[in-house]
């Protein structure tokens, strides 16, 4: 099969109308359970699973890959909405979203993250249609020294997110690595930091913790102010859905390179699902005009950064998983069952005799991305006016809504205790100015930093830091940090020369 | 409690917090030590070179309104005395919401809590009969029975009528 014949092939298994039906409840279940805190495409995926083994091929690809394809999307609803993120890759849309549905512009800020998320999702799509032939090369390229550095340099784009202090965000970023390491030690059996409990012996959830640093101090914040979300008369949501739309066109270019940033991110096996967001908005923020001075007070464009990357990491994360079997992410190692289940091997195959499956999917995050972003535009109005309804009204439903959801997260009580310390220290942390997002993002690249510093020490001994990439990528690190300090040298020296 | 001690027990909270994930990572094997002693080495000075900037900021007349901390900002209306207090009610029906959960079950604990929470937010009384049944409903059907998430009955109940 030549490669223009799996182009159509791919598009036509899909847009057969038991397999486009089966896309379409795809999107309707996973844009409804990530609107729930806790639930995300991962749990949406799983409980799909077992309905794979009745069906077709293709009409099993169209419902497994589009839950996940569209998580995104429908994602940004409650991180705009409610300062709860629907899902891991969701956390930066917080910063700037919530601030703007306060701000009384819901409707502009949902508008714009639906269509950054579709133009996001098409570019990745594309990049992964392009980069199919020049895979090996690239992922080959990067070993475990390497890994751990980029892990490092993840943490460290966040910290600049930290305002004047940075030193808080690195901080806290390394808290949340010392968070990972709490539990038992898989490789030599030692319990860390359990004190004894057996909830802390498996380590500490993703799921709790999330919504403890994020959901519940922002209920404490509603129930603070005593106020509703919005504080402000919603401007016309009609012109505010228009011009969202607008603002993610004229920032096309924004669009492009956190587009970029998502799909190289993304294809980093286990690096990519969580902190891709993290890197836009932290690229975004470096480079955007009085960036510095907006970001984070409800600036559209850290919107848009944030669900162009997000949509456009999935083509990236696909890199990998199809190419060499590595999934890109958890989420990603699910759809791989999925594929397993209906007789597709991702690797060497699905770039050969298998091509039309891979543009298959190609084609279901182009098609499934649209339409998720069209459909949650035209539900615009009853999202935004959400923002209006009376704190009283919303924080007791949410509050359930997010016990359960950290509960359901292992089916273990001890969850929900972890969901309430961390909601308290989230509370505290933000009350006197220290960020919460690189806590996360220690807490999910720990385990892999663990892992990568290792294997790395093992290689080379310390001399890992020496080698070519690993040694590059630190100096830029460095140059990153230290950046604002050495412009203000520079600065300093113009002044004095003139 | 003001802001400032507040302040300043976070920072020492997280001082000490290292101090101890690097003594007890010593005492841990080397490879399970690797990772909590590398972090911990390097958060002590990051700590406390984010308390000396935290307190030379406070002390200079400029504000950080200047800049965004990369979180969501605290606005003035949250840190008033009357927030404070709203906050302390909300953390006592917090702790009653995971209590009734645990001791009542997740059926009755959930919406229950609910309905007092919107009861004594002064919310009509069919609305917030309306709101809890909401609960009931999409903890019944959304998560039980959809999901099929096996919600816990409470220890209390199931030491009263045996689960």
């Amino acid at each position: 099969m030549s490669t223009w014949d799996a182009v159509w092939a791919g598009l036509i298994h899909i847009l057969e109308p038991t397999a486009f039906l089966y896309m379409m409840l795809g999107i309707v279940i996973s844009s409804t359970l990530v609107a729930l805190p806790g639930i995300g495409s991962k749990t949406a995926i799983a409980l799909l699973l077992p309905l794979a083994f009745t069906l077709d091929k293709f009409e099993a690809i169209c419902l497994i890959v589009s839950v996940w394809a569209v998580s995104n999307t429908a994602n940004s609803i409650t991180s705009i909405l409610f300062a709860v993120p629907g899902g891991s890759g969701s956390q930066a849309t917080i910063l700037d979203g919530y601030p703007m549905a306060r701000n009384g512009e819901a409707s502009r800020a949902l508008s714009a993250a639906f269509t950054s998320s579709a133009l996001g999702g098409i570019f990745g799509a594309i990049v992964l249609a392009l980069s199919l032939p020049v895979l090996k090369p690239l992922v080959i390229l990067l070993g475990p020294p390497e890994f751990f550095v980029l892990i490092l340099f993840g943490i460290a784009m966040v910290s600049t997110l930290s305002g004047k202090n940075k030193a808080k965000g690195l901080v806290i970023g390394i808290l949340g690595l010392l968070i990972s390491s709490v539990g038992i030690h898989l490789v030599s059996g030692i319990p860390r930091f359990t004190f004894g409990n057996l909830t802390l012996m498996d380590g500490l959830n993703l799921i709790p913790v999330t919504i403890g640093l994020f959901a519940i101090p922002e209920l404490i914040s509603l129930v603070a102010s005593g106020s509703s979300i919005s504080k402000m008369e919603l401007n016309n949501l009609d012109s505010g859905r228009r011009q969202g739309i607008r603002d993610s066109l004229t920032h096309w270019w924004l669009v492009i390179r956190s587009s970029l940033v998502g799909v190289w991110v993304g294809m980093i096996p286990g690096l990519g699902s969580s902190v891709a967001d993290w890197f836009a908005y932290g690229h975004a923020r470096a480079t955007e005009k009085d960036a510095e001075k907006t970001f984070g007070t409800g600036d559209v464009r850290g919107v848009i950064a944030v669900d162009s990357a997000t949509n456009a990491k999935e083509g990236g994360s696909l890199i990998p998983t199809l190419a060499f079997g590595i999934p890109g992410s958890s989420t990603l190692a699910l759809v791989f069952g999925g594929l397993l289940i209906v007789g597709v091997k991702p690797g060497k195959e699905i770039l050969t005799t298998h091509l039309d499956v891979t543009f298959s999917f190609i084609w279901l995050l182009i098609i499934a991305s649209v339409i998720t972003s069209l459909l949650c535009i035209v539900f615009i109005k009853p999202l935004a006016k959400a923002t209006q309804v009376r704190p009283t009204l919303l924080v007791p439903i949410i509050c359930a809504v997010s016990v359960v959801g950290a509960f359901a997260n292992s089916n273990n009580f001890g969850d929900i205790i972890v969901m309430a310390t961390f909601g308290v220290f989230g509370y505290w942390l933000r009350l006197h100015g220290w960020p919460r997002p690189p806590l996360l993002l220690g807490l999910v690249l720990g385990p892999e930093a663990e892992r990568h510093l290792w294997t790395s020490f093992q290689l080379y001994e310390w001399e890992f830091v020496l080698r070519p990439i690993t040694g590059s990528l630190l100096i830029l690190l460095i140059m990153i940090l230290g950046w604002p300090t050495i412009k203000a040298l520079f600065v300093k020296m113009q002044g004095e020369k003139l | 409690m003001s802001l400032s001690a507040s302040r300043a027990i976070l920072g020492l909270s997280l001082l000490a917090l290292f101090t101890y994930t690097l003594f007890a990572g010593l005492d841990m094997p080397f490879r399970a030590s690797m990772l909590p002693v590398f972090a911990s080495s390097l958060a002590i000075p990051l700590t406390l070179l984010a308390i000396y900037i935290e307190r030379k900021t406070d002390n200079q007349i400029t504000t950080q309104a200047d800049e965004s901390s990369g979180d969501l900002a605290v606005s003035e209306s949250e840190v008033s005395a009357d927030a404070f207090r709203r906050v302390r009610y909300f953390f006592l029906w917090f702790a009653c919401l995971i209590a009734s959960a645990h001791l009542i079950g997740f059926l009755i604990g959930l919406p229950l809590m609910v309905f007092i929470y919107l009861l004594a937010h002064r919310e009509p009384l069919t609305l917030s009969i309306f709101l809890s049944s909401m609960v009931l409903v999409i903890l019944y059907g959304g998560f039980q029975k959809g999901l099929v998430l096996p919600l816990p009955e409470g220890v209390l109940t199931m030491m009263l009528f045996g689960g």
